[in-house]
């Protein structure tokens, strides 16, 4: 009698384990599917690859969790439901906290991710545009950063930034989401010199200027900032608000002449 | 004279520690659906905020919970 019990108990629990281990093996077939591959045009990413298991680590664990809770919570035995708790609770949270901190920290490098938020557009457009005067332009017309051009020269926000990064790209995303915010926006930071002196100093070029040489202890102080001398980085104020009404207004004029 | 039957009285740290484990889940349940809205649709303001900001926080407090569940109920048995 109480072997037919338990073994009518282990059966759908049997079930349950099967059901869910094909279910995360399909996510995971799915994500390491060639379809995908071709998709994004048979090439794959270390980004690609880690957003992939933090999906399929998040779908197994929501399933996971949902059949170990609210389907097979009484028919599991005590240490079974300890031991899918330890997956579900703890292992995929790790991957999933693991691999997301990594896409953000390594996504959000790309001038992609600045775009997502429309009030980076006019610094972004003025960037890639050809007879721009600024210095973000110049780096980018002449190639001087091949990839993750904004990331270049603002690394706080990464992996190795400072504290101060974080909690500004916090304190900005909520002015965004709510927006809390004056339109064009202002830098209210201060810009740290090392960012340009880590590719600049100790270069031909820069050796020829004779007052680098002069000013050497103040600019590596912080004392005088290097775009006091080489130009606005991105367009002003003034500039990007011109550039947005201009926009605007070639946008209405689209829209009339569609009309 | 009537037999009295008795009910067995739970254990006040094993309700605890069944309601940590209660709430570990659905914070994790929760965490892991906001960080998938972010892992699925990609760099938007909304998304990000809610994967990085509020997914990742609920995933740490259901960790957390849950090593407290495990805590307790092994020192309820005497295992440290």
């Amino acid at each position: 009698m109480r072997t037919l019990r338990v073994a009518g108990q282990l059966m759908p629990h049997r079930r349950s384990i099967i059901l869910l281990l094909a279910a995360i093996l399909m996510e995971v077939w799915l994500a390491a599917s060639p379809a995908w591959a071709v998709e994004t045009h048979g090439r794959w990413s270390q980004l690609d690859i880690l957003r992939w298991l933090g999906i399929a680590a998040a779908v197994g664990g929501i399933l996971l969790l949902v059949l170990v809770q609210h389907v097979y919570r009484k028919k599991l035995r005590h240490g079974t439901y300890r031991r899918l708790l330890l997956i579900g609770l703890f292992v995929l949270p790790m991957i999933v906290t693991w691999t997301t901190t990594k896409t953000v920290m390594e996504g959000t490098k790309s001038v992609q991710a600045c775009m997502s938020c429309h009030v980076m557009h006019p610094f972004v457009n003025d960037m890639e545009n050809p007879s721009s005067p600024t210095l973000a332009a110049r780096h980018y017309r002449n190639n001087w950063i091949a990839k993750d051009q904004c990331y270049s020269c603002h690394v706080t926000y990464g992996v190795t930034g400072t504290v101060e990064g974080k909690r500004d790209g916090f304190r900005h995303w909520l002015y965004y989401v709510t927006s809390t915010y004056a339109d064009p926006i202002q830098y209210a930071g201060s810009y740290d010199n090392s960012n340009c002196l880590d590719c600049h100093r100790g270069t031909a070029k820069w050796d020829r200027v004779k007052s680098h040489q002069a000013l050497a202890a103040e600019v590596a102080a912080d004392r005088i900032a290097c775009i006091a001398c080489h130009g606005p980085p991105h367009p002003l104020p003034s500039e990007r608000q011109t550039m947005a009404n201009r926009s605007t207004g070639e946008r209405d004029a689209r829209t009339e002449h569609a009309d | 004279m009537p037999i009295e039957e008795k009910t067995p009285v739970p254990n006040p740290a094993s309700v605890w520690v069944q309601r940590q484990l209660t709430l570990a889940v659905y914070s994790a349940i929760a965490g892991l659906v906001c960080v998938l809205l972010f892992l699925w649709y990609g760099f938007g303001a909304w998304t990000m905020g809610l994967g990085t900001f509020v997914g990742i926080p609920l995933l740490g407090l259901a960790v957390l919970l849950y090593l407290g569940a495990v805590v307790t109920e092994l020192k309820q048995r005497g295992a440290i």
